[in-house]
């Protein structure tokens, strides 16, 4: 915990303190953001939606690493836990912690002097931990997060964000064809609040 | 007299914190039906647990508690109850140590047993365990 408090203070103290030079076009380490909120909201049809409920707190953070114009590349990742609402299909567990990382890409459109949207499609490795008692479930999926953050400056380098995603996962569980669909499609909505840091954007 | 003392412990150290491990790699679809006097049992528990039994073939049929190897760890795995048809509907995880599963069903004051689900019967995930007459 100290080790993440500690990445998260350099990274803001870094964002804020870096030259601004607006005529850059090519740039590093340019935005860095941590959010929190609900995750597993309104999900589909499935195994892993009708499992859980609505997920609160939500983590998320991201790291723009490469940055050319207004596009970015970089790194996210995402921490929410989840309480188990149904036994059914999923199996006794009591709660539902979830790891997502992979790459994002996004484009940022300046909307106003203070605003700007930041669209974003991502790649999403998650792992799921369950636990009841002395029993332990771990399972994988593979997602596509489809994006957009509004972002409204709130002086120097900071910008307070609004953002919702859809996230279509795929588990990787090896199941009867009848019911491959059900096990395996797990889709949802994801709501945060949070802020931005970031360099020669507004 | 200490090194009896942590001889004692440490097997009950390491048993008492045993886990029961599963992947959620593979899924097996278990259905059913369920019937007591011949009408359709609703809302009767059904629970599937991890066992170390080795059948020697894919039937399903009324198994007895004190055949049931249960290993140190009897939690069950998968936990629902039957609908108004009588119908049961789980899926079970892929355990790290057992293949092999037996269905136990309660309602009112009787629990029995059905066994076993295992590789003879779950080689495409799926079994369906019949009409059980409770």
């Amino acid at each position: 915990m100290k080790k993440i408090t500690l990445l998260l203070v350099l990274l803001t103290t870094y964002l804020s303190n870096a030259q601004e030079d607006n005529t850059t076009k090519v740039d590093f380490v340019s935005s860095f953001q941590f959010t929190f909120g609900f995750s597993n909201l309104a999900p589909n049809k499935s195994m892993m939606g009708e499992a859980h409920e609505p997920a609160f707190p939500t983590f998320t953070a991201r790291l723009s690493i490469f940055n050319y114009s207004r596009f970015n590349i970089g790194l996210h990742t995402d921490l929410h836990f989840m309480s188990v609402k149904s036994t059914k299909y999923y199996g006794n567990f009591d709660s539902t912690d979830a790891v997502t990382i992979g790459p994002f890409v996004s484009y940022y459109q300046p909307i106003s002097e203070n605003s700007l949207l930041e669209p974003y499609i991502s790649y999403d490795y998650t792992n799921y931990y369950s636990n009841y008692e002395r029993k332990k479930l771990h399972s994988e999926s593979d997602g596509l997060g489809l994006g957009i953050d509004y972002q409204h400056k709130i002086g120097g380098r900071a910008y307070v964000t609004f953002g919702l995603k859809y996230s279509f996962n795929k588990m990787r569980t090896e199941t009867h064809p009848n019911w491959e669909k059900y096990i395996n499609n797990y889709n949802f909505m994801s709501a945060k609040i949070g802020f931005t840091f970031s360099k020669n954007r507004l | 007299m200490k090194k009896a003392l942590i001889l004692t412990l440490t097997p009950l150290f390491f048993s008492s914190c045993q886990k029961d491990y599963y992947e959620g790699d593979e899924r097996i679809i278990v259905e059913g039906k369920v019937v007591y006097n011949n009408t359709p049992l609703s809302n009767a528990e059904v629970n599937i647990y991890p066992v170390y039994n080795k059948p020697s073939n894919g039937s399903i049929s009324e198994v007895y508690y004190n055949d049931i190897f249960f290993g140190d760890n009897r939690n069950n795995i998968s936990k629902s109850f039957t609908d108004n048809s009588g119908n049961l509907s789980l899926s079970i995880p892929r355990n790290e140590d057992a293949s092999v599963y037996v269905v136990e069903i309660n309602y009112g004051n009787n629990t029995k047993y059905y066994g076993y689900v295992s590789r003879y019967n779950a080689g495409k995930f799926y079994v369906n365990l019949g009409t059980i007459i409770f």
